[in-house]
């Protein structure tokens, strides 16, 4: 598994540097660097301007040399690669943090919480949402209710960030009731109280926009799901013993699917990454999507390329999670691993 | 003859399975929306050819300086009530009824007084949005006409509104954003309504408007609707030279779909996304899929080694952050739509979609006629086209129609982060275009809107036929 | 104690579909004595697992008819809510074996605790001793009780039915239901099975009522033998005097198309499809099928004639004065 994930990125790396910007940011880094030196060096910093460029471009050239920057790029590359997965990720070209420090792994890491926060409630409601709510449907199909959730699940063709854009329309445009971006009101209120609920006014919108995305074929598909294991022959065996309805509900049917359920869970969380990029771009929310999308603006290569990577780290841990979670539920895996 | 054998026992060939379809209000939704969009884009790529659509959406200001600026459909009215200004355009070139223009030899001089006089009535409810003034003058060497401006309103009063040369002789008069025209109205103004003046006069305000000492204080202005005048009194000084000028009173509305900042006719763009967004999803989702079916043929019928590798780049696939590698690679490196199309299918090719389909092979491969099949001496390739293949077919299906709307709100997004084909008219620019020049502060609706609908039409109509497809296929899903 | 361990008048189910009314079980009447194996037989779709589920009240979701009369223990047991007959009778007085039973185990539970809960549901049995309860059962089966601890994957076909079996016992019900108990098995497990099922008759004088498709099998233990058709119970007879002597004319083909090791016999079968059971043929269902058919047989349904003590059959051919 690891492995893999080394792969991607290794991959990463490759295709990045088919235009050469890998080796663009490592020399980029490394003239920042010198430059940085020579400049606070106090015995250096005293030499005129044209002397000082002359140290400076001497120190680059062997620095060059040092790190073997005149390998040919199979090599380089590799360098790269062992140091990505630590997350040396080195230097940002333009950005900074907000604490001001240009290592783009503090650029991006200090971006994280705020997406987890978003990101990771919406998909924990999205969830129970639409497991309880499909557990019920399933009791309930053929009705009305059901034929007007079938009806409906082809809205959730459209992704969140659209429908981020029609609510921003109704709730900030034309209703004036909601934000319409940001994380927090401006400026951002003292009290930790009604900075908090400042923060939650800010997070009504974007949730909402996911969770109507998802909801009516979530409860569809979970419904469905539902359906199809309440049909299995031990279900029918449970009723037989006269077991109670509530119980054979939580030990026949939902027990059962929850491996199945917990996987889909597992790639929704992935896939609501990916959507996060772009809805955060619609709610200017400060999180890892918005540090691509300035990134993108900048064309800050280095964060582009260390947000890529650590994007890898956060699926791999998802699957790696997902595995554990598997092994846990379902007996037959338990079993063969102990 | 397109006999589809399905493998979940319905048995329809391709005539019955268009009968079915129908029979579900679902497909019969997405067939006819479907069918809408393809009639649009077949009309688009007639009628605005792909060369003439991009020179017009590429087109500098100077090709669409007659439109208004970001205005909206003419059929906003309905919901607003009132008559909105279309837009007024008179050019003294062009004999018409609305403009007179009368060249007046001065005797003992080489000069020549030129004067054009446009008269148009404006009776809507709202302000226009702009007015300009064109020149196409032409004369020699220093001499530059002189031209003084006089405005007359309903009312009959005249105000001078400016007089000034021409700095060339294609020289544009922003008159509705001039300080000097503004200037010189209010000095008129307050002239006779002596008092307070309000800080919000403008331009358009004083041309147009009620002018009473007390609107003048308020800043607010009822329309003044009637006949107007706007005479151009132009002195040339040499015989051969001449003035002409195109008056534009701007509208706040224009034609079906509105305009843009760049005063781009929404038409253009709402219309050419379609065929684009159709192409687009279409091929991707096609090529994706039947890339992915022939891999998962391959993984399932050869097994062993063949079918490890599969499974390890499967799962290699997995970890790949699709998205940020796509925005990677387009900040990168510059791509059109052709090269984003190839980009996403290849990153999808060994997507999940292929643990499904090679279950499946795994399991066909098995049945006895299968065996019958390689006993009388049938290659594998024969076997795989034409016992596999049929079989694993239909379940393909609706996920692929149903794939779509994913590819193209994939095109949309990322144009809407502004990544993406720069010259292509799509649906997903409209909206970062839209986005990034404030729409959604100063409520310019349509223009999000617009192509939101096409975006959520043209995903409901693939939504609604892989949905009907997914019964058809699957009969157990009929009875749910 | 009485004799009758179940009474049924006049069952009837039907379910209704989008094509029609569905009657799979209609009107079917039979007495089973305490200690006695009914066997139930008939060909796929003549309603008898209907039957099974009917006893058992496992209705299917579009229920358009459900009445008759069912007497356990002097008890009407149709008159009890659904509530009360979950409660006291199901599985504690009826118990049921499914067909497939390979499928009857839930897979993310073991297989002690499956067997052990209807103890601790129906009897409030605490944990430990229900499983305890279980593990003695697994033992009487044939299973070795270290199972108990193990998920129904780990177990083969014939385990799994043998704990299915134990699980129907557990609660030392009076009549338990097989469906099919051995039509997924080899038949040397399927032998086995039937052992172990005449040995616990044997021991405990529980009724069964064993429904199979397979005539040649109920001779093991059947006591009496009921043939179903189309939803209709045709014949029921004591099962020595049905091998020698059956009279309806279905119950004579199926007898006839049964092959003998000893005798060589010629092989009948019996033409034509049986019939839908949303559109019966009118009059007796066999009638279109029937070498036999009368006039009579076309219009109107046969009644239910005692040819002779205990074997009742439905069919004009014996009715009097046709």
């Amino acid at each position: 598994m690891y492995a893999t994930m080394v792969a991607a990125i290794y991959l990463t790396i490759f295709v990045a540097n088919m235009g050469g910007k890998v080796d663009e940011i490592i020399l980029a880094d490394l003239q920042l660097r010198i430059r940085d030196e020579v400049n606070r060096d106090p015995v250096l910093r005293v030499l005129p301007g044209s002397e000082r460029e002359k140290i400076i471009n001497q120190k680059i050239e062997s620095e060059i040399k040092r790190l073997g920057l005149d390998k040919p790029f199979l090599v380089r590359s590799f360098d790269y690669l062992l140091k990505a997965i630590r997350l040396d990720l080195g230097r940002a070209m333009f950005m900074s943090s907000d604490t001001g420090s240009r290592l783009v792994r503090n650029i991006i890491l200090e971006r994280l919480p705020a997406t987890v926060m978003l990101f990771t409630t919406v998909m924990i409601i999205n969830f129970f949402l639409h497991l309880f709510l499909g557990l019920y449907m399933s009791r309930r199909y053929g009705s009305l209710l059901d034929k007007i959730f079938v009806a409906l699940a082809p809205t959730s063709v459209l992704p969140g960030w659209f429908y981020g854009i029609i609510l921003i329309l109704i709730f900030y445009t034309w209703l004036h009731v909601l934000p319409s971006g940001g994380i927090v009101d401006i400026p951002p209120p003292k009290d930790p109280l009604l900075y908090a609920l400042s923060v939650l006014k800010h997070m009504i919108l974007p949730m909402a926009s996911w969770i109507i995305s998802g909801f009516f074929l979530g409860v569809y598909g979970n419904r469905t799901f539902f359906l199809i294991f309440s049909t299995e022959d031990y279900v029918e065996a449970a009723k037989a013993k006269g077991l109670p309805p509530g119980l054979i509900e939580r030990r026949y049917i939902l027990r059962p699917s929850l491996p199945s359920i917990v996987t889909g869970f597992a790639l929704g969380l992935i896939g609501s990454w990916s959507g996060a990029i772009i809805t955060e771009a619609v709610f200017n929310w400060p999180g890892l999507g918005s540090v691509v999308n300035s990134a993108i603006g900048y064309m800050d290569t280095p964060v582009i390329l260390g947000f890529t990577v650590i994007y890898a780290y956060l699926l791999m841990a998802t699957v790696l999670v997902l595995d554990i979670i598997y092994g846990i539920l379902d007996p037959r895996i338990k079993v063969q691993y102990g | 003859m397109g006999e589809i054998m399905s493998a979940a026992g319905a048995e329809y060939g391709l005539k019955g399975t268009i009968k079915e379809l129908l029979s579900y209000k679902s497909g019969i939704l997405g067939v006819a929306i479907l069918a809408l969009l393809i009639a649009i884009s077949i009309y688009t790529i007639i009628a605005i050819p792909y060369n003439e659509a991009i020179r017009l959406w590429r087109g500098q200001e100077a090709m669409w300086i007659d439109n208004p600026r970001t205005a909206a459909p003419e059929w906003v009215e309905f919901f607003l009530g009132k008559k909105l200004p279309r837009t007024i355009r008179i050019d003294s070139r062009i004999k018409q009824a609305s403009v007179s223009k009368v060249t007046i030899d001065l005797p003992g001089t080489e000069m020549k007084k030129v004067l054009i006089e446009y008269r148009f009535r404006f009776d809507y409810d709202e302000l226009p949005s702009e007015l300009n003034v064109f020149f196409y003058s032409n004369y020699s060497g220093a001499s530059a006409p002189l031209v003084r401006l006089i405005w007359r309103k309903p009312s009959g009063e005249e105000v001078e509104l400016l007089s000034y040369g021409l700095r060339a002789p294609d020289d544009k008069l922003y008159i509705s954003i001039s300080d000097t025209v503004l200037s010189n109205l209010i000095s008129y103004y307050t002239s006779r309504f002596p008092g307070n003046v309000s800080e919000r006069l403008t331009v358009l305000k004083l041309l147009f408007g009620k002018v009473t000492a007390s609107s003048l204080a308020s800043g607010d202005f009822e329309v003044e609707k009637g006949d107007y005048v706007l005479r151009i009194e132009a002195t040339v000084f040499s015989k051969t030279a001449d003035v002409d000028a195109k008056l534009v009173v701007y509208g706040t509305v224009h034609g079906v779909a509105g305009t843009d900042h760049l005063r781009r006719p929404l038409e253009i763009p709402l219309l050419w996304g379609t065929p684009i967004a159709i192409a687009f999803g279409l091929t991707a989702s096609l090529v994706t899929t039947f890339l992915q079916m022939i891999i998962a043929v391959i993984s399932g019928w050869y097994g062993g080694m063949v079918d490890a590798v599969i499974q390890r780049v499967t799962e290699l696939y997995m970890v790949i952050p699709f998205l940020p590698f796509l925005i990677l690679i387009s900040t990168f490196y510059q791509i059109n739509i052709w090269v984003l199309l190839a980009v996403v299918i290849v990153l999808s090719i060994f997507g999940g979609g292929i643990k499904g389909t090679r279950a499946l092979v795994m399991q066909i491969k098995e049945y006895p006629y299968i065996e019958a099949a390689k006993a009388y001496g049938a290659s594998d390739f024969r076997i795989i086209l034409f016992y596999i293949i049929p079989k694993i077919l239909p379940p393909v299906v609706p996920g692929l129609v149903g794939a779509v709307p994913g590819y193209v709100f994939l095109e949309a997004g990322l144009a809407y982060l502004g990544l993406g084909d720069p010259f292509l008219p799509t649906w997903g620019k409209v909206i970062n275009e839209a986005y990034t020049n404030g729409a959604l502060y100063r409520g310019l609706y349509y223009w999000v809107l617009e192509p939101s609908v096409m975006l959520m039409l043209t995903s409901f109509a693939f939504a609604f036929l892989g949905f009907a497809l997914d019964k058809i296929v699957n009969p157990r899903l009929r009875e749910l | 104690m009485s004799l009758v361990a179940l009474s049924v008048r006049g069952l009837r189910l039907y379910y209704g579909t989008r094509k029609g009314v569905v009657k799979a079980v209609d009107n079917v009447s039979f007495d089973l004595k305490r200690g006695e194996t009914l066997a139930v037989v008939g060909e796929s779709g003549c309603g008898k697992s209907s039957l099974a589920r009917a006893l058992i009240r496992l209705l299917p979701r579009n229920v358009h008819t459900y009445e008759g009369q069912v007497i356990l223990d002097g008890q009407d047991v149709m008159k009890l809510s659904d509530e009360e007959f979950r409660r006291s009778i199901q599985w504690t007085k009826i118990s049921m074996v499914f067909q497939g039973a390979q499928n009857s185990l839930n897979p993310v539970l073991k297989v002690g605790f499956q067997i052990a809960e209807p103890l601790m549901i129906h009897k409030g049995m605490p944990k430990e001793e229900a499983l305890a309860e279980a593990r003695k059962y697994l033992r009487m089966v044939g299973v070795h009780e270290s199972f108990a601890d193990r998920y129904p994957f780990e177990l083969s076909g014939g385990m799994k039915q043998r704990a299915v079996i134990a699980m129907a016992l557990i609660a030392r019900p009076q009549v338990v239901i097989l469906d099919e108990p051995t039509s997924a098995l080899d038949v040397i497990t399927q032998a086995n099975i039937m052992n172990l099922l005449k040995t616990i008759k044997g021991e405990w004088g529980l009724s069964y009522i064993f429904i199979t498709h397979d005539i040649a099998l109920t001779s093991e233990l059947a006591d009496k033998v009921a043939v179903m058709y189309a939803g209709h119970m045709v014949e029921l007879a004591d099962a020595d005097e049905f091998y020698t002597n059956p009279q309806h004319p279905y119950a004579q083909k199926l007898m006839a198309s049964v092959p003998s090791l000893r005798a060589d016999k010629k092989l009948e079968f019996i033409p034509g499809a049986p019939p839908s059971l949303i559109n019966p043929p009118l009059g007796c269902r066999f009638h279109p099928r029937c070498p036999y058919a009368m006039d009579v047989c076309r219009k109107q349904e046969p009644p239910e004639v005692e040819v002779r003590s205990g074997h009742v059959v439905k069919c004009w051919l014996y009715a009097k004065g046709g």
